[in-house]
């Protein structure tokens, strides 16, 4: 299969080099004129020096070794490509020309047409965001890594001759030593500089304690090593700090395509079909003005707050609103920013310039001012704050008890009860707890922001569900037909009708009947917003909304039969042929499966409201999914939605909010832990605290269970690490801390909490099946 | 003995110049993509190299 794709793409690029001119993707001519912009083009570019530019592009049909050999060989299509890199896990490609020989718009137009459309959104312009590897953390843990295995080389003969080694020997390991240890100084950096600008804002994390204690080590093992007394503790102090950065390493897990700030810029295009007399031109969105005429074709989004010119449209607002079905507009009436218009082409005037249109007056609400601080652990920082202030008492206080009999032996005690209190088990309880749960919940394509959420995940008490996408399956709608029978002639005909249409309902029909045969139908009108009509040999269907089908004429006795109710006309098609209603197509919303079960094992825990954009007619239907015990509400707008959360939490209520479209990210936003549900990899999500597949849903119980386990972990390993430390501290308080036994102590301590906390999550994630 | 002061100085530059070439190919963009050359190299560029490099000179001159 592979090899196909292969082959099939080396063929096309074959063709491409000599010119033949396959276009795998039409595209407008205009389209990418936009790029021609000097300004635009500024904004886009990493640099551009002398001539040379280059740019990142973002591409999600990036998903084959074949697409990275086509698009780094794009020098060969295009002289004046200097470079391009593909980098397949971003899903993007780095690309260097020379302005000279070719342009920014000749480029993209190029990868365009061999079917690699980059996807170019308004965000691309806000700001360069660079979302690359934390070069200094390798840099740190290389250096670490060297000084610690450089360490204990020296420090061996030491330790293995019992003490014959030549004093000589010792004099130059000491200060090699040493010289390690200044090296060290520099990874160890980072703790020192959050210790201290935690100190200053007036209270104490994890890593006071950790700085201590390097500090502590440093001085101590300088004064040892300098005055001849001893080797010193700088291989403790290496392992201590290689074993702390390594935690740093293993708690962030970087999911590359995944991005959890996006919000509604990332959402619109970069351009729109502006109409100006009878001309038409793409123009960037930030240069819409109110009066503009703008062309919205099939599936495109309608940027700005605006006024229909055209006779009539279907907006669909499910993103924006959360309303499932798609509305109809009539000429003269106002379209939202943020609906997709489904059919042909439609002309509308903006009343709104882009940034003051109604979907982005969400985003200024303070909720999206929220600070990522606000992530950092509770568990860790209570228990550093205890942690620091009983190893300072303890420190003090048996330096003072040996301070009358002996200097010496006081200052070895304060400096052995820092060292060896030094928590550095306890530090890498967190990073691999939560690291662990992060790769258990990945595996479940459930992808969270960073290692911080498990705990905050642990502690809702309140889950708020979506319902459109997030409840219901959108890609999957059951059709049911009612009425009188349809003989195998009529569903044929049915289905090849509703094939000519793009209105989604038709869709769902022509979805419903896909099995049946196909017959060419000339005769087909289709009113948009109202209905389609045609003829075959003599009979006359016609299909749509009530009123349309329907006529003074038509017999429309079925409906008694069928003890019609007039509020289930909105997502119905009817149907007549010859001037007899024959009866109506339904349509309901598929609820994903199992979702009953995971909704009433966590009503037993947890509070759940379920908030949907839609109106009630789900209302029966939802009820008996949850059998009645959870709060339902309906025509919630995206700033109802937030402030319900807003209520919640005044009540001291910590809210997971579960949504899919830009209508929930308000939500999301404000929630304590906001979860984004996407049915593919590379949709859009809005920006939140995790992404996760949609059809893993119904794992949320377990996924919820995992992360009440890892605290429960964490608890555990940190009553483990103090018990190590109060074995430590024995020898510290009595003076008689040697380096062999720090040497052993301290990575015994650190590797077994390690092996501790990774398998006890790693076994709890097994027992519930995840 | 002194023979094992030369072997200290050996090991340790040897060591040290293991840590420039990482830290070399830390800053040199190394870690950035982890993956794709992974890739790269299973792609076959030997079929056409005559044209490769046919291309490769024009765009030189």
């Amino acid at each position: 299969m592979h090899e196909l794709l292969n082959d099939n793409n080396l063929d096309n690029y074959y063709k491409l080099a000599r010119k033949s001119g396959i276009k795998p993707k039409s595209f407008d001519k205009s389209e990418f004129a936009f790029l021609d912009d000097k300004g635009i083009q500024e904004k886009l570019l990493q640099f551009s020096i002398n001539g040379t530019s280059k740019i990142t592009l973002f591409i999600p049909e990036i998903y084959c070794s074949a697409c990275i050999w086509l698009l780094e060989n794009l020098y060969r299509l295009d002289k004046g490509v200097l470079e391009s890199t593909v980098n397949f896990l971003k899903k993007d490609i780095s690309i260097t020309y020379n302005e000279e020989q070719t342009s920014l718009r000749k480029i993209v137009e190029l990868i365009t047409s061999i079917g690699y459309k980059p996807h170019l959104n308004i965000s691309d312009i806000e700001g360069k965001k660079t979302i690359g590897i934390n070069k200094s953390i390798f840099l740190k843990v290389g250096v670490a890594g060297f000084a610690f295995g450089n360490v204990m080389l020296f420090a061996f003969p030491e330790y293995l001759s019992g003490g014959l080694l030549e004093p000589e020997f010792k004099k130059y390991f000491g200060y090699l030593s040493l010289l390690l240890g200044g090296a060290l100084m520099y990874s160890a950096s980072d703790f020192f500089k959050t210790a201290w600008t935690s100190l200053k804002l007036g209270y104490i994390n994890i890593d006071l304690p950790i700085s201590l204690g390097i500090l502590a080590l440093l001085i101590r093992s300088a004064i040892d090593i300098l005055s001849g007394r001893g080797p010193g503790f700088i291989d403790s102090m290496a392992g201590l700090v290689f074993l702390l950065l390594v935690g740093r390493i293993f708690r962030q897990k970087t999911f590359y395509s995944l991005s959890f700030d996006r919000d509604y810029k990332s959402y619109f295009p970069l351009s729109v079909i502006r109409k100006r007399n009878d001309v038409e031109e793409f123009v960037s969105l930030n240069e819409i003005k109110p009066d503009d005429n703008l062309i919205i074709r099939n599936n495109e989004i309608v940027p700005t707050d605006s006024i229909l010119e055209s006779d009539s449209a279907m907006i669909d607002y499910s993103f924006v609103s959360g309303e499932s079905k798609p509305v109809d507009v009539a000429k003269g009436q106002k379209i939202y920013a943020g609906g997709i218009h489904q059919g042909s082409s439609i002309e509308v005037k903006a009343v709104k310039a882009f940034f003051q249109s109604y979907i982005t007056e969400l985003w200024n609400h303070k909720a999206f001012a929220k600070n990522d601080d606000s992530y950092s652990s509770n568990i860790s920082n209570t228990a550093a704050m205890w942690f620091t202030i009983g190893i300072l008492l303890l420190a003090s206080g048996s330096f003072l008890y040996w301070l009358p009999k002996n200097l010496n032996l006081a200052f070895n005690s304060f400096t052995s009860v820092l060292i060896i209190a030094c928590p550095c088990a306890f530090a890498l309880v967190l990073p691999y707890t939560y690291g662990t749960v992060l790769r258990v919940f990945s595996r479940n394509s459930f992808f969270l922001k960073n290692a911080n959420i498990v705990e905050s995940i642990s502690k809702i008490d309140s889950i708020i569900f979506d319902k459109t996408g997030t409840l219901t399956d959108i890609s999957k709608s059951s059709v049911e037909y009612l009425g009188k029978t349809l003989s195998e002639d009529e569903t044929i005909l049915i289905k090849s009708i509703a094939k000519h249409s793009t209105h989604p309902l038709s869709r769902l029909v022509f979805l419903f009947h896909k099995d049946k045969n196909n017959v060419e139908i000339r005769n087909f009108t289709e009113t948009p917003g109202k209905g389609i009509e045609a003829e075959f040999e003599g009979v006359s269907v016609r299909m749509g909304k009530l009123g349309f089908v329907k006529n003074p004429l038509t017999n429309c006795s079925v409906l008694e039969d069928l003890n019609f109710e007039t509020q289930q006309t909105e997502s119905s098609v009817f149907l007549s042929i010859n001037n007899v209603l024959m009866g109506y197509y339904i349509v309901r919303p598929s609820y994903r499966s199992n979702i009953k079960d995971t909704i009433s094992e966590l009503v037993r825990k947890y509070t759940i409201t379920i908030l949907s954009g839609d109106n009630d007619a789900e209302k029966e239907n939802l009820n008996q999914i949850t059998d009645g015990k959870t709060v339902i509400k309906f025509n919630q707008l995206p700033i109802d939605k937030l402030e319900h959360i807003e209520k919640l939490q005044a009540d001291n209520k910590k809210v997971m909010m579960i949504g899919d479209g830009l209508n929930d990210a308000g939500a999301i936003r404000q929630s304590n832990v906001g979860i984004a549900v996407t049915n593919s990899d590379s949709s859009f999500t809005p920006g939140s605290d995790a992404i996760m597949q949609a059809d893993n849903i119904e794992k949320i119980p377990a996924f919820i269970h995992l992360t009440n386990k890892s605290v429960q972990t964490v608890y555990i390993s940190f009553a483990i690490s103090i018990l190590y430390n109060f074995i430590g501290l024995y020898f510290a308080v009595q003076g008689n801390l040697t380096p062999l036994i720090s040497a052993i102590f301290m990575p015994v301590s650190s590797f077994s909490i390690m092996a501790f906390t990774v398998l006890k999550v790693r076994y709890d994630a097994k027992k519930l099946h995840i | 003995m002194t023979v094992m002061l030369i072997l200290i100085v050996i090991s340790f530059t040897l060591a040290i110049s293991f840590l420039a070439a990482f830290l070399w190919a830390v800053k040199n963009n190394q870690y950035e993509d982890t993956f794709t050359p992974s890739l790269r190299i299973l792609m076959d560029n030997d079929k056409n190299n005559e044209e490769n490099n046919d291309l490769r000179i024009n765009q030189v001159n």
